[in-house]
């Protein structure tokens, strides 16, 4: 399929989940009462919908661009925007937040994602070349592992109401965005327009990144300088993301393989693409967690939902192109 | 006594006696070591299995369910009968039914919604212990369907704008929305002393702080 | 400088893998715009190292190499790739369904700017280097459908795409046909001003192109720096009896052992 025609199918999905994220939700109010203007349906829409719509784009919009960067920085599909070990931080330092203060585990996780990237950093200055992306990410699995057992064991020290919320917290949630302001809003899209135009800037690096450090440099690339910045700038867009969501996952693993499917490996349009898919499939999975409380008197957690939608769609998508691909050779 | 779980803390005497670990996961080696001759505890989905590993050590334990406020009422008599020494049980279950006597006759019961946390938002559903003495108390839970602690979100509390929200979330949080009734009324209520919350024989105390924020009318 | 004719001038290079085994050492050349090298000697001898090394991606443990008088290891990869073109000996693995098109299209990068769309102009020379290579019916293809000689033809045409006039190649006749090895060496010879720099496994073929022999022996050392190879050379560095069949029209050389 030509390029364009995705990018147009792409955007005009999203913009249906942003219309679906609008006129739906936990109550009765739908576009009839929008229309209507009515001062409740208002207040609804400023303080939940509207925060809903926006942080689930923006934070699915930087976790699908991570997540294809890391895949292919990485070499590895499986790699997500966690992998580094920004997750792990941001968990444990929520949980020590739960734990000691008994409240504002989003600072604690800005804090500890920062301290893993401080040290990511560091690590990966160890090595170069190809390999130096080997050392990093096991480094990442090494840190997240760590911070996993030191969860775990907290939890069982403390109280069971905070170790019920450090789980919210760990599977993921957009409940939050409902309390922040324009300032959190403004950061969280400056973060995503600087993800957006790192990836574009370095899309063509990565593309000779793929042919391996040597071929790369060959050609003119230098991977052992980008690959630093690219890591910093990652790891900072995911802690942010973090410490407002938690550790909302399969978003960053799955939109960029979907994308792969219809694009190709070329980074130029893999990456703000990804960034698409991964916003609209936030998005939609944010529509489907509040709308099923009419269903289960319960909003599930966004976590869950992108983990429930998010498989059958993927397997769904890959047996369409393995279907394709046999029929081409 | 010989020994309780970590979370016991009152009164303030309980704070000199050994702890033996939670409620689920209490350490076998720290209860034999204190000898007891009765494990008293609260059933659960893990208390067979525990009853199994005191008896094969040799030690008697007793499970008690407390889930509802007829258990609670219930407690002291049930411990008497394990422990006949025990003394005061009648004096104070006659205490605590008349603490707890049931408010009736309400012409109009008021809406609460209790609130354990705000990001996650989870509320008390019905079947819990606090739904249960806020009807006891003159009220109603205003959330009657689903599971146990469902998670609300903003728009929810909004469209449902209980006329009461007791808050009983744990440390700080970001405030209630201002279009909310309750809080242009005033009347969303914190419960300070949270362990109030936990079924136990401070029942009146809880039911009382119920009814004083129903403000019930007959 | 004083000669700008010199484009690579070589002092004193030594260079070891480890510290048993030194690969080159107190080498000191000149190469000459236009020239045509071979470089030759048995496996293991420092014929991809040589090349390595005036590619700029590893530096010497001693000496320096100076590419048109700026000393190379002061150049950055992208300074390095505007005034050389490099092919290693074998291709990397790739795993991605990447068209032919878009691979033999990364050549380009020195070239663009990183927000820069490929030029009509652009895609027509792309066009042409897979033309070159027979490779024009495959170029919509995923490079990991392609065989052996078809991924190296396409390397090829991406090394020719490229504009510098230093050539850098690392046995680039392997796993070609002979149709196609006989194709490179004529495009080769085709290009007058371009200095080339072929590290070789077998001269023959590709004799009519070249003007100059390096030949190493299995030491490292350069055992011969000339325009004809004589016999004794080739013993020496092979370490092998050699014959010489000399075929005046094609101006081919053949040895057998």
């Amino acid at each position: 399929m030509k390029p364009w025609r995705v990018v147009l199918a792409f955007i005009s999905l999203l913009g249906l989940a942003i219309l679906l994220s609008l006129t739906t939700g936990t109550s009765h109010i739908g576009p009839a009462e929008i229309l209507a203007g009515d001062p409740t349906t208002l207040t609804i829409l400023k303080n939940v919908r509207i925060p809903h719509v926006a942080f689930s784009i923006l934070i699915g919009a930087i976790l699908g661009m991570v997540g294809a960067i890391f895949q292919s920085l990485f070499r590895n599909p499986l790699a997500d925007p966690y992998i580094l070990g920004v997750s792990g931080g941001a968990a444990l330092g929520a949980t020590l937040s739960i734990a000691l203060f008994g409240a504002l585990p989003w600072m604690g996780a800005g804090i500890g994602s920062l301290i893993v990237i401080a040290l990511i950093t560091l690590i990966a200055g160890w090595s170069r070349g190809t390999s130096a992306g080997f050392v990093v990410l096991l480094a990442g699995v090494m840190i997240n592992s760590f911070c996993g057992a030191i969860i775990l064991g907290l939890r069982s020290v403390i109280s069971a109401q905070k170790s019920q919320e450090i789980l919210f917290y760990l599977v993921g949630t957009l409940s939050s965005v409902e309390s922040l302001d324009s300032t959190d809003l403004g950061l969280a899209i400056l973060v995503t327009l600087l993800t957006l135009f790192i990836s574009l800037l370095y899309a063509k690096d990565l593309d000779l990144m793929l042919l391996g450090d040597q071929e790369a440099q060959s050609l003119g690339s230098n991977p052992d300088r980008i690959r630093p910045i690219l890591i910093v700038v990652c790891s900072l867009s995911v802690a942010l993301a973090v410490s407002f969501t938690g550790l909302i996952g399969f978003v960053g693993l799955v939109a960029p393989h979907l994308v792969r499917i219809w694009v190709g490996p070329r980074h130029r349009l893999l990456l703000p693409l990804s960034g698409i898919a991964g916003a609209l499939f936030l998005c939609f999975a944010d529509v489907v967690a509040r709308y099923s409380f009419h269903f289960f008197e319960t909003i599930l957690p966004v976590g869950a939902v992108t983990a429930i939608v998010g498989a059958p769609v993927f397997l769904f998508f890959l047996k369409l192109h393995v279907g394709a691909s046999r029929g081409q050779s | 006594m010989v020994g309780v779980s970590k979370f016991c803390n009152y009164p303030e005497a309980v704070d000199k006696i050994p702890k033996v670990g939670g409620h689920t996961d209490p350490d076998l080696e720290t209860i034999i070591a204190l000898h007891p001759t009765l494990v008293v505890g609260v059933q659960s989905s893990q208390s067979e299995k525990m009853q199994a590993t005191l008896t094969k050590a040799d030690i008697k334990s007793l499970w008690l369910k407390v889930e509802t406020v007829d258990d609670v009422l219930a407690l002291p008599l049930a411990l008497k009968k394990a422990i006949p020494e025990t003394k005061g049980a009648d004096a104070l279950t006659k205490k605590m039914k008349s603490e707890l006597s049931p408010v009736d006759d309400i012409k109009e019961r008021k809406q609460v919604l209790v609130v354990f946390g705000v990001a996650p938002m989870i509320v008390a559903g019905p079947g819990t212990y606090v739904s249960e003495l806020i009807k006891r108390a003159g009220g109603e839970n205003i959330i009657q369907d689903g599971p146990a602690y469902p998670q609300l979100d903003n728009e929810k509390l909004l469209s449902l704008n209980p006329p009461v929200i007791i808050d009983v979330a744990f440390g700080e949080h970001a405030p209630f929305p201002n279009e909310l009734s309750a809080y242009k009324n005033k009347k969303i209520v914190k419960l300070e002393n949270l362990d109030l919350m936990r079924p136990s024989p401070r029942i009146g105390e809880m039911f009382t702080f119920l009814k004083k924020t129903l403000e019930v009318k007959k | 400088m004083d000669n700008p004719n010199i484009v690579y001038k070589i002092t004193n290079l030594s260079f070891s893998h480890d510290k048993e085994k030194e690969q080159l050492r107190g080498l000191n050349l000149d190469i000459h715009a236009g020239e045509k090298i071979a470089v030759l000697g048995p496996n293991g001898c420092g014929k991809s190292t040589l090349l390595n090394l005036l590619s700029g991606y590893i530096e010497p443990n001693e000496g320096e190499i100076f590419l048109k008088g700026e000393n190379l290891s002061t150049l950055s990869p992208l300074e390095r790739a505007k005034v050389l073109t490099y092919l290693s000996q074998s291709g990397p693995s790739i795993n991605l369904d990447l068209s032919l098109f878009d691979f033999v299209e990364m050549g380009l990068f020195s070239e663009q700017g990183r927000f820069d769309n490929t030029s009509k102009e652009q895609r027509e020379r792309i066009e042409m280097a897979i033309a070159l290579f027979d490779l024009s019916a495959l170029k919509t293809r995923a490079v990991t459908t392609l065989s052996g000689g078809e991924f190296q033809r396409a390397r090829l045409a991406r090394s020719f795409l490229r504009k510098p006039k230093i050539v850098l190649l690392d046995e680039p006749s392997a796993a070609l046909d002979i149709k196609y090895q006989l194709k490179l060496w004529e495009h080769l010879g085709s290009l007058q001003s371009h200095t080339v720099i072929a590290a070789l496994h077998n001269i023959d073929t590709a004799s009519r192109v070249f003007n100059r022999c390096l030949l190493f022996n299995a030491q490292g050392e350069l055992v011969a720096d000339t325009e004809e190879l004589n016999a004794k050379d080739l013993e020496n560095a092979f370490q092998v009896k050699v014959k010489f069949i000399d075929f005046q029209e094609g101006g081919h050389w053949f040895f057998k052992p």
